[in-house]
This record gives structure tokens, C-alpha cells and sequence, in this order.
């Protein structure tokens, strides 16, 4: 009701109001043009006359008119194209979209400074698990990490297949293990590619080029493992750093293992550990259906499931 | 990186900025790896290809940085303007739009590219002839004025795109080469860094949005 009242907004805009109106003139022509260039080879979206194209365009117009200052930003139409295949419904897609934005939003703004925020916080955690690879990037004038740039603004969308992206996102929105579960997922990334980036003593070019190339090249399954990894290992750190806690949504009190001994230069010797150890654990999606008994011992406060959509 | 590198007499690093959707990244894609796809992505963030052409005997390597076209991008894409020995700027002759804001592109370049930095202006998309908007005269007319070389290409047919990358390769040696020989070989190489993103910049993302509001 509520989506159809914001959808009759745009769609009975006249040729003559558009002309005077250059800001949805843009937002128009951007979404036309992203539309066209979104997961064309999904067979949701593929081929000239596809309903799931018009869906697309149709939800990212309305959502235009439920966030005009925002309107429309390019990577929203690659957020938005999993929710909608999931849900095959516009209004429910409509809803879904707006609470993913609701997270999002920040990182779309003018400013961008949810960007920002994120790649300080990745910083902040890769330094504390492995601060020489975070001195070489600064070395290679790369220690801002923008070559991340495009895995924060749409959430590693371009970087897996679209089946894994279903499952990446999903096991996100249950925020656990821990909040910002996904700037895990970089540090496991970059843990990975380190060897090489190093070895290889790669330069600015080429680490941005190395990232971008990545594409597609990820298992998600074992990038999942490494990260839930890395959160354990971080949840049972005697003495994590305060700044770490607040991005992680660990309380400080709650990190009270006996036998941590994780400090700051073992950081990647006692990952390596725990991953292998997790392996006989259940997946972190598994933690999203509920099933997973110590789920509880987690330091999160967090109510999950802010949106499944399965 | 060594600082002399036998494969190539020059380094030149240019850049594609334009609109969004002008086909950038198709240009770029028909230039570095002679192909077209009709159903590209849209570029988020930056990424860059390589090709090494020859030119009056000597080896030159482009590496040639493709941007997201967004207005909202250009605090990140704005970064990448320091360094660039050439910038292409591109339209789409069937939007009148892109051409329209060829100015605020040419606003950008004086602001944070280098002062001498060569550029070129690509009217692309020039296959579509029966949507084509912007004609060959008005656009010739306004290069002209700015005195910046102007060509019309299409990625899809690869008509005029190897020329676009070779004239500017020209311009470049011709002023890099003309004054200290090799300079760019020899030097370590001038990086495109990224500016750091919590510094922020000021007025990045100015202009063009003068548009009123909805509703």
C-alpha cells in the first residue's frame, strides 16, 4: 500500500515536470542504465524483456522516492538484485531493500563517510591480527586499503558467484559470530592474498590490481571458516584492544578465556590454528538457523535476523 | 618496483572519465584485450588494464585507469587525477547529457590533475547513428575552443579506438620526449596514489547537483 502509493509518485511524473526536475532526470537515467548492466547473465534478469528487469528498475525508482536525498547511487542496483531474486515479490523486495539500506546507507551519502568509517575499522583489525602485512601496505602507500574499497560499498557482490553471495549475505544479516562480521571476511581475504602480495613485493598497482583480479576466484567456504576463525580467536584474546570490542560488539567483560594467549605479533600463527580446529565445527550459517549450541557463549548482543530472506 | 625496466622505453599512465554508462570500461576493454561485450557491469570504485604499443620505434606501456563515472564517486576517483600523463574524457553522442557536462569533467582536471597534462576528448557510442544526439560539428567546434584533440569512436566496432589511445600516446612522447628523454623510464615511477579518504576533500563533490528537490 505504502509501496504503491511511493511508486505512483515517480510513475506519474510528466514528461514536462521531469524536464524541470534534473535530479530525478539523473536518478532515472542512472538506474536505466545500471538495470541494464546487473547480473544480465542470471536468468532472473537475462535476456531483452525479462519482468525481473522491469522489477529491478521499478524498485530502485520507488526507493528514489523513499529516500530522495539519497536517490540513487550506483552499486544500490547490485545490493538490491539478490533480495529481489530471493523474494520474487516487489513490495516484500521493496521492504528488504530498505532495511538493507537502512545498514547501508552511510556508505552511499555524499561524504561516503560510512566508507570511511569501514576502512578505518578494517585498519583497526588488521593491525591488531597482523600489523606487519598493515606495515607493508603502508609502505606500498596502500595502508588506507582503498583497494577494498568496492567489497565494503556492495558487500563483496562482485567479488563471488551469485549463489555464494546468497549464502555471504545471509550468514551477515544474522550478525554473528560478532557485528561487522564482514570486515572479518576482509581480514581473511587479505590474510590469504598476503603471501603472495609480499613475496612478490607488490606495489601499489599491483596489490589494487591482485584485489580487483580476485574476482570470482574466492571460496566462500573456506574465506566463512577463516573468518568465524579469526573471530574466535579475537573473542578469546585476554586483552582486546577497546576500539576492537566497540567494532565487533564484544563486550570487553565477556573476553575472559584463561588460556588466550594471543598477542599481537602471533596474531596469524594462532589463526592459522583455530581454522583448522573449525573445520570439524558446524558452518557459521548453521549459527544463522539457529542450531548452533554455543552460539550462546558469544559475545554478541545483538538481536539476529534483522532480515532473512529465506 | 625497479626503476629501470628494459621492457618498455616509456611508462605512461593515463586515465577514462566521463559520465556514467558512456562506455568507458568498453572502450578500454576494446582497446586492452580486443573485445566487446554488449552487457557490461558498472565500474565500482577504480581498476586499470595494460597494454604496450609501439610508436616511432620505441616501446611504450599504457596503463590505462578506468573510473566509475558517478558523481558521487569523484572524492575517490578524483585521487587518481594526480600522476596522469594523459586523461581521456568521454561521451556518448547518443546522450546529450554526457556532452552537456563535458565541462564539469574539464573542471575536475583543473583540479587535481598536473598543469600539463595531455587530453582528449571521445565521442563514443558512434555506431548507434540512428539515436546520435551530438553531432560531429558541435563537438569538434567545442574541442576546438578548448584546443583538446577530439574523436568520435565505438567500442563495439573498434572504429577509431586504437587511434584514440595512439594519439594520445603520441601527444604524450612528443612532450615528455621532446624536453628529457626517457624521463619517464628512468625515474622511479610517478605512482597514482590514492589520497587518503579520512583527509576528505572539500568541494569534491560540488557542482551539477543544482537540481530542486522532489516532493
Amino acid at each position: 500500500d505504502e509501496y504503491f502509493r511511493m511508486k505512483l509518485q515517480w510513475k506519474s511524473v510528466s514528461d514536462e515536470q521531469e524536464k524541470r526536475n534534473s535530479r530525478l532526470r539523473d536518478y532515472k537515467s542512472l538506474i536505466e542504465k545500471d538495470v541494464n548492466r546487473t547480473d544480465r547473465t542470471n536468468k532472473f534478469y537475462e535476456g531483452q524483456d525479462n519482468p525481473g528487469l522491469i522489477l529491478l528498475h521499478d524498485i530502485l525508482m520507488t526507493y528514489c522516492m523513499y529516500d530522495f536525498d539519497l536517490g540513487y547511487v550506483q552499486g544500490m542496483s547490485d545490493l538490491l538484485s539478490p533480495v529481489l531474486y530471493v523474494m520474487e515479490n516487489e513490495v516484500d523486495a521493496f521492504w528488504c531493500f530498505v532495511s538493507y539500506m537502512d545498514q547501508m546507507h552511510e556508505n552511499f551519502e555524499e561524504q561516503m563517510q560510512g566508507m570511511k568509517t569501514q576502512l578505518i575499522q578494517l585498519s583497526t583489525l588488521l593491525r591488531l591480527l597482523d600489523s606487519g602485512f598493515c606495515s607493508y601496505l603502508e609502505s606500498q602507500d596502500s595502508g588506507y586499503l582503498y583497494f577494498c574499497f568496492r567489497w565494503l560499498l556492495i558487500r563483496f557482490k562482485r567479488e563471488f558467484s551469485f549463489q555464494d553471495i546468497l549464502r555471504l549475505w545471509e550468514v551477515m544479516w544474522t550478525e554473528l559470530p560478532c557485528q561487522n562480521f564482514h570486515l572479518l571476511i576482509c581480514c581473511a581475504i587479505l590474510e590469504s592474498e598476503k603471501q603472495q602480495i609480499m613475496d612478490k613485493h607488490y606495489g601499489f598497482n599491483e596489490i589494487l590490481k591482485h584485489i580487483n583480479e580476485l574476482s570470482m576466484k574466492i571460496d566462500v567456504e573456506d574465506i566463512l571458516c577463516k573468518a568465524e576463525a579469526i573471530s574466535t580467536q579475537m573473542m578469546n584474546c585476554k586483552e582486546l584492544p577497546q576500539a576492537v570490542c566497540e567494532i565487533l560488539g564484544m563486550e570487553n567483560s565477556a573476553v575472559t578465556t584463561p588460556d588466550s594467549d594471543t598477542g599481537e605479533d602471533e596474531g596469524v600463527t594462532v589463526m592459522s590454528r583455530s581454522a583448522s580446529t573449525y573445520q570439524n565445527i558446524s558452518m557459521p550459517v548453521s549459527a544463522a538457523n539457529g542450531t548452533r549450541e554455543n552460539a550462546q557463549q558469544m559475545a554478541v548482543t545483538h538481536s539476529a535476523n534483522r532480515l532473512t530472506p529465506t | 618496483m625497479s626503476t629501470i625496466n628494459p621492457e618498455y622505453d616509456y611508462l605512461f599512465k593515463l586515465l577514462l572519465i566521463g559520465d556514467s554508462g558512456v562506455g568507458k570500461s568498453c572502450l578500454l576493454l576494446r582497446f586492452a584485450d580486443d573485445n566487446y561485450t554488449d552487457s557490461y557491469i558498472s565500474t565500482i570504485g577504480v581498476d586499470f588494464k595494460i597494454r604496450t604499443i609501439e610508436l616511432e620505434g620505441k616501446t611504450i606501456k599504457l596503463q590505462i585507469w578506468d573510473t566509475a563515472g558517478q558523481e558521487r564517486f569523484r572524492t575517490i576517483t578524483s585521487s587518481y587525477y594526480r600522476g596522469a600523463h594523459g586523461i581521456i574524457i568521454v561521451y556518448d553522442v547518443t546522450d546529450q547529457d554526457s556532452f552537456s557536462n563535458m565541462h564539469l569533467w574539464l573542471e575536475e582536471i583543473g583540479r587535481y590533475a598536473s598543469e600539463n597534462v595531455n587530453k582528449l576528448i571521445v565521442g563514443n557510442k558512434n555506431d548507434l547513428t540512428c539515436k546520435k544526439v551530438v553531432d560531429y560539428t558541435t563537438a569538434k567546434e567545442y574541442a576546438d575552443a578548448l584546443e583538446v584533440p577530439f574523436l568520435e569512436t565505438s567500442a563495439k566496432t573498434a572504429t577509431n579506438v586504437e587511434q584514440a589511445f595512439v594519439t594520445m600516446a603520441a601527444e604524450i612522447k612528443n612532450r615528455v620526449g621532446s624536453g628529457l628523454p626517457h624521463s619517464d623510464s628512468r625515474q622511479p615511477h610517478p605512482r597514482i596514489q590514492s589520497a587518503p579518504l579520512r583527509q576528505g576533500r572539500a568541494g569534491a563533490g560540488e557542482g551539477g547537483d543544482g537540481g530542486a528537490g522532489c516532493c
